[in-house]
């Protein structure tokens, strides 16, 4: 601020008494944990998304046929396929990553080097299970 | 974070500890059902348990849901735009969980 002339216009347009907001994505040195954190709201985003898809296919369900053949057709479609599998895994991602910010809310798993392992299992787990699930589905399909 | 700080962190947390019996449950099922028509989706909505659990999922998660996404709103807008996508946030989660428990008992 020191050099900025006085009556310069502000960079931002920051209202008086906001809060700052955050470094864009790109500020942000990569690390497994600020990867896990990110990805950790953009699968919340996504399964936030996925619960309005839930909406949808019980509508369809309530109202009948013509509802839901549309929505059956397209879930069953390469597209809607990929769409159910990325859902199973943002769930799954999001969950093993909220268990793991349930565990460092009580303090604990906080070390770097701990924190490192525990973000990068969350990745390794997630897809483990997300292979199991969709696994699962196909052998309960096929049966 | 919030507002209301506290109660909102205890809100996020209680959320997501009711959401991950219901996810389990949520994932099983769609592992056992997935690709069924629309007899054997509603024979499976037909149960109160599975009814009940359906909209408890969609219900607790778009709760969960907005105080995550009021969150993230925080850390990237400003005052109007802020208010404004919060109120999108916030009639969204409400319509996704009404349309739901609607649906739900037509079944």
């Amino acid at each position: 601020m020191v050099d900025t002339p006085a009556g310069a216009a502000r960079p931002t347009a920051a209202p008086p008494h906001s809060p700052p907001l955050s470094p864009h994505l790109q500020i942000w040195r990569f690390t497994p944990t600020m990867a896990a954190s990110i990805t950790q709201r953009a699968t919340g985003v996504a399964n936030f998304t996925g619960t309005a898809l839930l909406a949808i296919w019980a509508f369809a369900a309530a109202r009948g046929e013509a509802w839901f053949a549309p929505v059956a057709g397209f879930l069953a479609s390469p597209i809607g396929q990929l769409i159910i599998l990325g859902y199973i895994w943002s769930l799954v991602f999001h969950g093993l990553g909220g268990l793991r910010y349930l565990y460092t809310d009580t303090g604990r798993g906080l070390e770097p080097e701990t924190a490192t392992k525990a973000a990068i299992a969350v990745y390794v787990g997630s897809i483990v299970v997300t292979l199991f699930i969709a696994g699962a589905a196909l052998a309960a399909r096929a049966s | 974070m919030s507002e209301r700080p506290t109660s909102t962190f205890a809100a996020q947390r209680a959320s997501a500890f009711v959401l991950i019996p219901i996810a389990l449950w949520f994932l099983w099922s769609l592992a056992a059902h997935a690709g069924e028509d629309i007899e054997g989706a509603r024979a499976w909505l037909g149960q109160l348990h599975n009814k009940l659990l359906f909209g408890l999922f969609v219900t607790v998660g778009v709760f969960h849901g907005r105080i995550g996404l009021h969150e993230i709103i925080q850390d990237y807008f400003y005052g109007g735009m802020a208010k404004t996508l919060d109120t999108i946030a916030i009639v969204a989660a409400a319509l996704i969980a009404l349309i739901t428990w609607i649906s739900l008992f037509q079944i």
